[in-house]
C-alpha cells in the first residue's frame, strides 16, 4: 500500500512545554485512519504541523512523498480537510465559500461544486449566508469543501462534531467509500470512539503528545475480548458486600448503593464471588457481564489522560 | 499569475460581500454629494446677501455716520461728509463699483488737500476731487479713468516703473471696456456673462502684485525674503497672460497666492473651485478610512475567525496570499479614487453647470506661462492625496499581520490618519527640531507641498516621496515577516 501521509518524529514546544513528543505514524491510501486521543492530547497540533500551519521544533512530514516544508504547493495539491472547525466566511453564502476554494484549486468545475453540494445534502441552503447555518450544516459545508478537488489525503479533525445521527452515518459511509473504493487516505481525529470503531481501519492513540500505539481496529477489539471481563453486581447493600470482597482481596469499581463493577478473570470467579456474598447474607439480585468497548480500552491505555487534562 | 489573480478576486469578493463596506461606500458617495451641495448652498446664500435691499443699506449708512460722529477719530468730518454723500446719492454700499471707489478716492483727495503744504498743491488736489465727483454725477467712468491717467502722469512721487504699471492697467480698462471696481466685491463672481468683471479682478490683482514687487524688490535684497516676491512675480505672469489671452476661468497650483484671486484658484465659485476642492485631503481621508478598514482586517480577521486555515490548506504559498491581499488594497485605492473623481466631476457639473469646463491649468516655468489640462491637474491632486491614503492603509496592513484583533489595527490606523499631521505640526512648532521633517506625517500633505505650502523650508515633492517610500518599505517588510512566520493557533 502507498504511504500518503508520513509523520516522522515530530516534536513541538509551546509555552515551555513539550506538547508534541516525537510522534511518528503513517497513513495509507485506501484506509481510514483514526487519530484518537482525549482533549488536549495534541491531535489538532499534529495535524496543523503536518499541513505547515504551525512550525515544528523537529521532525519531518511528507505528503505523497513530498516534503511539506520544501515542496509546500506540490504537497498541498493532494490535501483536503478541516482543521479544528469547518472554517468558512459567515458573510458569504455556502456557494460563494466553495467558489473561494475553487479559485485556489486547479481543476474544480462548477459541475463538481453542484455534485459535491448534492452529495452533502446542502442543495436547498447553498445560496444562504453561512452565518445562518447550523453547526451541522457548516460541518457539511466543510466536508464539501474538503473533498471538492478529490484530494488523495483527506484530513478531518473531529468531523462528526455537530452532526445529527443520520449525518454521522452518512459521513461514515462516505468516508469508507472514499477510502475503500476511491483509494483516498482518510485521517479522522476524534475522541468519540464508538463511531471510530465503526469507521476506522486503523487507529493511532495519542495522549499527552505521545503516540501510545497504532493498531488495526480488529486487533484492538480482539485484545479487548482476550483480557479481563467486568461484571456488574446488583446487591441489597453494597457496604457489606465490599467487606466480603476485601476478604477475598478483590476491589470493586463504580460503587453505588445498589451496584458495583468487578473485574474478573473468568466466569467461575464471578460465581465464586456470588456464593460468598450469599453465604455472608448479602442478597444478590443480578449479575450482568459488561461489554468492553474500544472506549474502555482507550481509557485504559491513555490512563490518567482519559479524565484529566494534561 | 492566474493563481494570484484568483486570490485577488477572492479578496474582492470577501470585501464587497461585507455590509460594512457597502455602508462605507454609500457614506463616501453621500459625502461627495454633501460637499457639492454645501458649496452650492453657500453660493445661494451669498447671492441672497448680495441682493439685500437698499433701505437696510441706508440704515447702515446712518449707523456708520452716527458712529463716526460719536467717536470723532481724526479726519471724521471728511468721512461723515463722504458717507452722507454716498447715502444721498444711493451709492451701493456692497457692490464696490467704480462710483464707490471714485467717491472714496475723491474724499481721500479732499482730506489730503486739507493737509497740503502749499496752496497750489491744495488747489490741485481739490480740483482732482471735484473732477472725480463730477464724473460720478455724470455717470461717466471713462472720464474717471482718463482723470486717473492724468493724475498718474502728474504724480511726482511715483517712479517711472510704477507709472508704467498703473498706466498699463488704466489703458487696458479703456481699450477693453473694463470699469474700475473693487477686486473682491466689484467682481461679480457668480455671473459668468459679465466678462468685464473677471478682467477687473485680474487687473486689480495684477496691479497689487506689481506694487508688491516694487516694494519687495528693495526689501528682498536686504532680507532675502523672496517668498512674497516670488508669489507676486508668479501672479504678474499669470494675470498678464489671462488678460492678454482672454482666460477667465483657470486653475493653478499656487493655491496660497494672494494675487491669484479667491483661494488662488479661479476667482469666485465655479466648477473648478468646487471640483479641485474635492481633492481635499480631508474628503479623500474617508476613502482612506475605508481602505484602513479593509487593510486592517485583511490578515487579522482571517486569524481571529480561523479562516486562515481555510486559506493555508490550499496549495498557495503564504507570500502569495499576502501579496494578493496587499494588491487588492492597492487596486481598491486606485479604483475608489478614480470613481470618486468621476462622481465629483458629475456632481459638480450637476450643481454648477458646464461653464468653464475647458478652463486651462496655468503655471509658470522659466518666466513663461505654460498651459495644461485642468482635469489632469485635479487628477494629479487626487493621486497625491491618494498616496497618504495608501500609506496609512499599508500601516494598518502591517499591524493586521501582527495582531489578531482587527479593531486594534483599524483603530490605530484611523487614529494615525486623523492625528498624524496635527501632532507633527505641534511637534514642529514646539520643538523646532529639524529631524521632524523625517516624520511620516511631515511629508504626507503632498497636495500642499506641490502647491508650495510646506511645514519646513525646502520640503520638496521628491524628498517627501522618498520619506514615504522608506516608511512604506518598513511597513511592508513588517507585514511580510509577521505573516510568513505566524503560527496558526
Ligand atoms: N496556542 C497555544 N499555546 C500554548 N499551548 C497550546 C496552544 N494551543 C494548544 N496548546 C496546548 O497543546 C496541547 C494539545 O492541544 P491540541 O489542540 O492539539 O489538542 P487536541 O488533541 O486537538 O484536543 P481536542 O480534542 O480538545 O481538540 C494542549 O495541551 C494545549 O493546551
Ligand atoms: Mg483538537
Amino acid at each position: 500500500m502507498d504511504i500518503v501521509l508520513k509523520i516522522n518524529s515530530l516534536t513541538k514546544f509551546m509555552g515551555g512545554r513539550k506538547i508534541i513528543d516525537n510522534i511518528s505514524f503513517e497513513t495509507y491510501a485506501g484506509e481510514v485512519f483514526g487519530f484518537l486521543g482525549p482533549n488536549g492530547a495534541g491531535k489538532t497540533t499534529t495535524i496543523k504541523m503536518a499541513l505547515g500551519m504551525l512550525d515544528s521544533d523537529g521532525g519531518e512530514m511528507e505528503i505523497c512523498g513530498l516534503n511539506v516544508r520544501k515542496k509546500f504547493e506540490k504537497a498541498m495539491v493532494n490535501v483536503g480537510g478541516i482543521v479544528e472547525n469547518p472554517e468558512t466566511y459567515g458573510y458569504l453564502t455556502g456557494l460563494q465559500n466553495l467558489r473561494q476554494y475553487k479559485r485556489m484549486r486547479a481543476g474544480v468545475t462548477e459541475e463538481r461544486i453542484q455534485e459535491v453540494v448534492r452529495f452533502v445534502g446542502l442543495e436547498n441552503r447553498i445560496k444562504d449566508k453561512v452565518k445562518k447555518y447550523s453547526l451541522g450544516m457548516r460541518q457539511r459545508l466543510g466536508v464539501a469543501q474538503a473533498i471538492l478537488h478529490k484530494p488523495k489525503l483527506l484530513i478531518l479533525d473531529e468531523p462528526t462534531n455537530g452532526l445529527d445521527p443520520a449525518g454521522i452515518r452518512e459521513l461514515r459511509d462516505m468516508l469508507k467509500k472514499l477510502a475503500h473504493e476511491d483509494g483516498v487516505a482518510v485521517l479522522v481525529s476524534s475522541h468519540l470512539l464508538s463511531e471510530m470503531e465503526l469507521m476506522c481501519d486503523r487507529v493511532g492513540i495519542i495522549a499527552n503528545g505521545r503516540i501510545l500505539g497504532v493498531k488495526s481496529t480488529k486487533d484492538l477489539m480482539n485484545e479487548a475480548a482476550g483480557n479481563q471481563k467486568i461484571v456488574r453486581f446488583t446487591v441489597g447493600e453494597t457496604g457489606k458486600a465490599l467487606a466480603v470482597l476485601a476478604e477475598m482481596s478483590l476491589s470493586a469499581a463504580n460503587v453505588t448503593s445498589q451496584t458495583f463493577d468487578l473485574p474478573v478473570e473468568s466466569d467461575t470467579q464471578a460465581s465464586e464471588v456470588n456464593i460468598r456474598l450469599i453465604q455472608a447474607g448479602v442478597p444478590v439480585m443480578g449479575i450482568t457481564p459488561l461489554e468492553r468497548s474500544l472506549e474502555d480500552i482507550f481509557l485504559e491505555i491513555t490512563g490518567e489522560g482519559g479524565n484529566q487534562i494534561a | 499569475m492566474r493563481k494570484l489573480t484568483n486570490l485577488i478576486i477572492n479578496e474582492y469578493v470577501k470585501v464587497f460581500a461585507k455590509i460594512s463596506t457597502v455602508i462605507m461606500l454609500i457614506a463616501i458617495a453621500a459625502l461627495a454629494g454633501i460637499y457639492t451641495f454645501a458649496n452650492y448652498q453657500s453660493v445661494q446664500q451669498e447671492k441672497r446677501w448680495q441682493t439685500s435691499d437698499t433701505s437696510s443699506q441706508l440704515e447702515t449708512y446712518d449707523q456708520i455716520i452716527a458712529r463716526e460722529r460719536s467717536v470723532q477719530s481724526p479726519g471724521w468730518e471728511i468721512r461723515v461728509e463722504r458717507y452722507t454723500y454716498e447715502r444721498d446719492h444711493r451709492i451701493d454700499l456692497y457692490d464696490g463699483n467704480w462710483k464707490d471707489l471714485a467717491v472714496a478716492n475723491a474724499f481721500d483727495h479732499k482730506s489730503n488737500a486739507l493737509a497740503a503744504e502749499t496752496e497750489s498743491e491744495k488747489a490741485r488736489l481739490e480740483q482732482a476731487a471735484n473732477d472725480m465727483i463730477a464724473t460720478v454725477e455724470k455717470d461717466d467712468w471713462k472720464n474717471y479713468v482718463n482723470l486717473l491717467i492724468r493724475l498718474v502722469n502728474q504724480n511726482p512721487i511715483l517712479s517711472a516703473e510704477e507709472k508704467e504699471a498703473q498706466l498699463w492697467t488704466l489703458n487696458y480698462r479703456l481699450t477693453h471696456d473694463v470699469k474700475p471696481g473693487n477686486a473682491y466685491f466689484g467682481y461679480n463672481i457668480y455671473s459668468n456673462d459679465d466678462q468685464a468683471d473677471w478682467r477687473n479682478n485680474a487687473l486689480v490683482m495684477l496691479e497689487s502684485a506689481k506694487q508688491t514687487m516694487n516694494e519687495q524688490y528693495a526689501k528682498a535684497v536686504a532680507d532675502r525674503e523672496t517668498n512674497a516676491l516670488a508669489e507676486a512675480e508668479y501672479a504678474v505672469a499669470i494675470n498678464t497672460y489671462r488678460l492678454e489671452n482672454e482666460v477667465n476661468l483657470f486653475t493653478t497650483t499656487h493655491t496660497g497666492n494672494q494675487y491669484l484671486g479667491q483661494s488662488g484658484k479661479t476667482p469666485g465659485v465655479n466648477f473648478w473651485t468646487v471640483f479641485s476642492g474635492s481633492a481635499n485631503k480631508y474628503i479623500i481621508m474617508f476613502i482612506g478610512v475605508l481602505l484602513i478598514i479593509v487593510a486592517g482586517s485583511a490578515i487579522s480577521s482571517e486569524f481571529s475567525s480561523g479562516t486562515v486555515k481555510f486559506l493555508l490548506i490550499n496549495p498557495v504559498k503564504r507570500w502569495k496570499i499576502l501579496a494578493a491581499k496587499y494588491i487588492s488594497v492597492l487596486t481598491m485605492a486606485v479604483i475608489m479614487l478614480a470613481v470618486f473623481y468621476l462622481l465629483n466631476a458629475l456632481l459638480t457639473i450637476a450643481f454648477f453647470g458646464v461653464t468653464g469646463l475647458t478652463a486651462p491649468h496655468l503655471s509658470v516655468a522659466g518666466g513663461n506661462v505654460v498651459t495644461g489640462s485642468s482635469f489632469l491637474y485635479v487628477a494629479w491632486q487626487y493621486l497625491l492625496a491618494g498616496v497618504v491614503v495608501v500609506t496609512t492603509a499599508t500601516f494598518s496592513f502591517s499591524l493586521s499581520s501582527l495582531v489578531r484583533n482587527s479593531a486594534l489595527a483599524i483603530g490605530l490606523g484611523v487614529f494615525l490618519t486623523l492625528s498624524g499631521e496635527l501632532v507633527t505640526v505641534l511637534l514642529a512648532e514646539s520643538l523646532k527640531a529639524d529631524w521632524i521633517r523625517y516624520i511620516l506625517f511631515a511629508n504626507t500633505d503632498l497636495g500642499g507641498i506641490m502647491n508650495h505650502s510646506t511645514l519646513f523650508v525646502g520640503q520638496t515633492l521628491p524628498f517627501a516621496l522618498c520619506v514615504i517610500g522608506v516608511y512604506m518599505a518598513v511597513f511592508l517588510l513588517t507585514a511580510w515577516d509577521g505573516f510568513m512566520r505566524r503560527d496558526v493557533r
